[in-house]
C-alpha cells in the first residue's frame, strides 16, 4: 500500500476553501440580520452558527470535488 | 388621631424591600411606645382562637413586648387544649369561663375575641366599655344593629376596634393595592372571587352530649351564623372593597342547600353580584361539594389582572419573549417552508379561550396569610393608643355588605345599605 503524502500545498489549498465556505456562512448571517432586524452585534454572537454552516458548506464542497474527482477519473481511464 | 390608608400604604410601600418591617407593618411603633409589656386574653380558644393564640406566643418567644395575661372558654375541652398549648410555650396563664369575669379581674389591656358570630358584639362591647382594645374575628357580628353598636361604642370609648380580615396585613395584599391603587391594572371593570371547598362544616358533637349540636355546629344553624357569607365571602367582599377603594351600592344574590341535605340551615352554596357607583362589579360565589377552582381573588384591569390568592400578576399583553439570533430564525423558516404541510381547509374562527401565559408572582416574602402581622399591629395599636380608621372601616362596611347579601339572598331582592349603617 501506497504512503498517503499531505503536502503543504494541500493543506493550504484546503485553508482556502473553508476560509471561503466560512465568508459564505458570514454572508448568511448578514442576510438573516437584515431580514428578521436583529441587532448587529449578532455578527460575533452569533459566530457558533457561522462556523458551524462554514463547516457544513466545506462538507458540501468536499463531496462535490470528490465526486467530480472520480467521474473524472472514470473518463479520463476510458479514454 | 386615625391613621389613612394612604399614610399607611405608603409606609408599607417604603418598607417593601427593608427588613425591619417584614415582621410589623406598623414600623417604628414598638419603640414609639414605651417599654411596658401589652397583656392580651384570647376569648373562645377554638380553631381559630387557638391559631391566634399560638401566634401570639411565638411573637413573645421572638422577643415580642407582649404577654397573654389569660384566656377564656366556656366550653371545657376547647380551653384544656388552649392550656396545652400555653405549656408547650412555658407561658403561665390564667384561665376563665367566663369572659365577664376575666375583664373585671384580669383587666387585660386588649382582648382577641375568636367565638362564634353571635358571641361577638355584646363581648366587645363590654370589653371596649371596661377601656380595653378590641381584635374581634370577622365577621363583626350576626345582625346589622349589632355591627352598627359595636362601632358607636368603639367611636365613644375610643378604644382600637380592629376586625380580623389578616389580608389587611400581608405585605404581598399590600404590595397589590399600592400597585392596583397607583393604577397599573389600568381600569378595573370587575372583580371576581371564589370559594370552593368539597367538605363538611360539620364537626363531631361526643355522642354522651348531644345538646351541645347547636353550640359546636354554630356555623350551620342561621341563629348563630349567615354560614358562607360571613364565613368565607367576607374576607374576599373586603379584598374587593379594598382593591376598588369603594363600598357597593347594590347587592343581589341567590343560594341554596343543595347538596349537605342534613339539617343545616345555611346555604352550601351561593352566588352574589355586587354593583358600585362606578359600575364596577364584584361577582361573588362559594359552593361546598366541589373544590377544583379553589379560592381566588381576581382583580380585573384593562392592562392587566392580579390573581392575588396565588400571588399572580398577568398583563394583558404578555411581555414579548426575547427573539432568536436571525440566522436561527432562517433556519427556522426554511425548516418549516420545507417541511410544513399546506393547510386545505380548517377552522376560520379560534375560539376566544384564555391565554396560556401564567404572569409573574406579585409579590414573594410574605409568609403565611397575615394572621402574624395583624396581631403584631393590634398590639402596637394597643401600645400607642391609636386606632387605624380605615382598617375599622373595612371590617364594618364588610360585615354590613355580607349581611344585606344574606337579606338579598333570602328576600330576592336586589339592596342598598339603609342610611343609617353608613359611617
Ligand atoms: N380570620 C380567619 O381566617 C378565620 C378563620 C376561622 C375562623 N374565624 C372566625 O373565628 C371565630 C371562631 O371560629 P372557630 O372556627 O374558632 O369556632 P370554634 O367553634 O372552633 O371556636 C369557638 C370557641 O368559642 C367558645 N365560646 C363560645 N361562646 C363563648 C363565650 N361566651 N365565652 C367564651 N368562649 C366562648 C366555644 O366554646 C369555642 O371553643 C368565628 O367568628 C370565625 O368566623 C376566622
Amino acid at each position: 500500500m501506497n504512503d498517503i503524502v499531505i503536502k503543504r500545498t494541500h493543506i493550504y489549498r484546503e485553508l482556502k476553501i473553508w476560509l471561503l465556505a466560512l465568508l459564505v456562512a458570514e454572508g448568511v448571517n448578514i442576510y438573516a440580520i437584515i431580514k428578521y432586524k436583529t441587532p448587529w452585534v449578532e455578527l460575533f454572537t452569533s459566530i457558533g452558527f457561522v462556523m458551524i454552516f462554514s463547516l457544513i458548506f466545506y462538507l458540501l464542497a468536499l463531496i462535490f470535488r470528490l465526486l467530480y474527482k472520480g467521474f473524472a477519473r472514470l473518463f479520463m481511464s476510458k479514454a | 388621631m386615625g391613621e389613612s390608608r394612604r399614610d399607611f400604604l405608603r409606609k408599607i410601600a417604603i418598607a417593601g424591600a427593608g427588613a425591619a418591617m417584614v415582621a410589623n407593618p406598623f414600623g417604628q411603633a414598638f419603640a414609639a411606645g414605651g417599654n411596658k409589656k401589652v397583656r392580651i386574653a384570647v376569648i373562645g380558644t377554638g380553631g381559630r382562637g387557638r391559631l391566634l393564640l399560638e401566634h401570639l406566643l411565638i411573637i413573645i418567644k421572638e422577643g415580642g413586648n407582649c404577654e397573654i395575661s389569660a384566656i377564656c372558654d366556656n366550653y371545657q375541652p376547647s380551653l384544656d387544649m388552649a392550656v396545652k398549648l400555653c405549656v408547650k410555650y412555658k407561658s403561665k396563664v390564667n384561665t376563665f369561663s367566663d369572659y365577664r369575669k376575666l375583664l373585671k379581674d384580669n383587666v387585660p389591656d386588649g382582648v382577641v375575641i375568636a367565638t362564634p358570630l353571635h358571641q361577638h358584639a355584646h363581648i366587645t362591647i363590654d370589653s371596649m366599655n371596661a377601656g380595653i382594645h378590641v381584635l374581634v374575628e370577622k365577621s363583626m357580628a350576626r345582625t346589622l344593629d349589632d355591627v352598627k353598636a359595636m362601632y358607636d361604642v368603639h367611636k365613644q370609648t375610643g378604644s382600637v376596634l380592629m376586625v380580623g380580615h389578616q389580608r389587611l396585613f400581608s405585605k404581598r395584599y399590600l404590595n397589590a393595592m399600592d400597585r392596583i391603587h397607583k393604577g397599573e391594572l389600568g381600569e378595573i371593570g370587575q372583580v371576581r372571587a371564589y370559594w370552593h371547598r368539597n367538605k363538611n362544616w360539620r364537626r363531631k358533637v361526643p355522642k354522651d352530649k348531644p345538646e351541645l349540636e347547636r353550640q359546636i355546629n354554630w356555623r350551620l344553624y342561621k341563629e348563630y351564623s349567615a354560614g358562607l357569607l360571613t364565613e368565607l365571602m367576607s374576607h374576599q367582599l373586603q379584598v374587593a372593597n379594598w382593591a376598588l377603594e369603594q363600598v357597593p351600592v347594590s347587592v343581589t344574590g341567590t343560594g341554596s342547600i343543595r347538596y349537605w341535605n342534613d339539617g343545616r340551615e345555611v346555604n352550601d352554596n351561593i352566588a352574589a353580584i355586587f354593583s358600585y357607583a362606578d359600575g364596577t362589579q364584584f361577582i361573588y360565589d362559594s359552593m361546598t361539594s366541589n373544590k377544583k377552582y379553589g379560592c381566588e381573588e381576581q382583580i380585573m384591569g384593562h392592562k392587566a389582572t392580579m390573581e392575588l390568592e396565588t400571588n399572580k400578576l398577568i398583563l394583558e399583553k404578555p411581555p414579548k419573549p426575547k427573539p432568536a439570533p436571525g440566522i436561527a430564525q432562517l433556519i427556522s423558516d426554511i425548516k418549516k417552508d420545507t417541511f410544513q404541510s399546506i393547510p386545505v381547509g380548517g377552522a376560520s374562527w379560534a375560539p376566544e379561550t384564555a391565554l396560556k401565559y401564567n404572569g409573574e408572582p406579585i409579590y414573594n416574602s410574605q409568609k403565611g396569610d397575615g394572621t402574624k402581622e395583624e396581631l403584631l399591629g393590634f398590639v402596637d395599636c394597643i401600645r400607642q393608643g391609636k386606632n387605624i380608621d380605615w382598617v375599622t372601616a373595612e371590617g364594618y362596611n364588610t360585615s354590613i355588605w355580607s349581611l344585606l347579601t344574606e337579606q338579598a339572598i333570602d328576600t330576592g331582592q336586589k339592596l342598598t345599605m339603609p342610611e343609617k349603617y353608613i359611617i
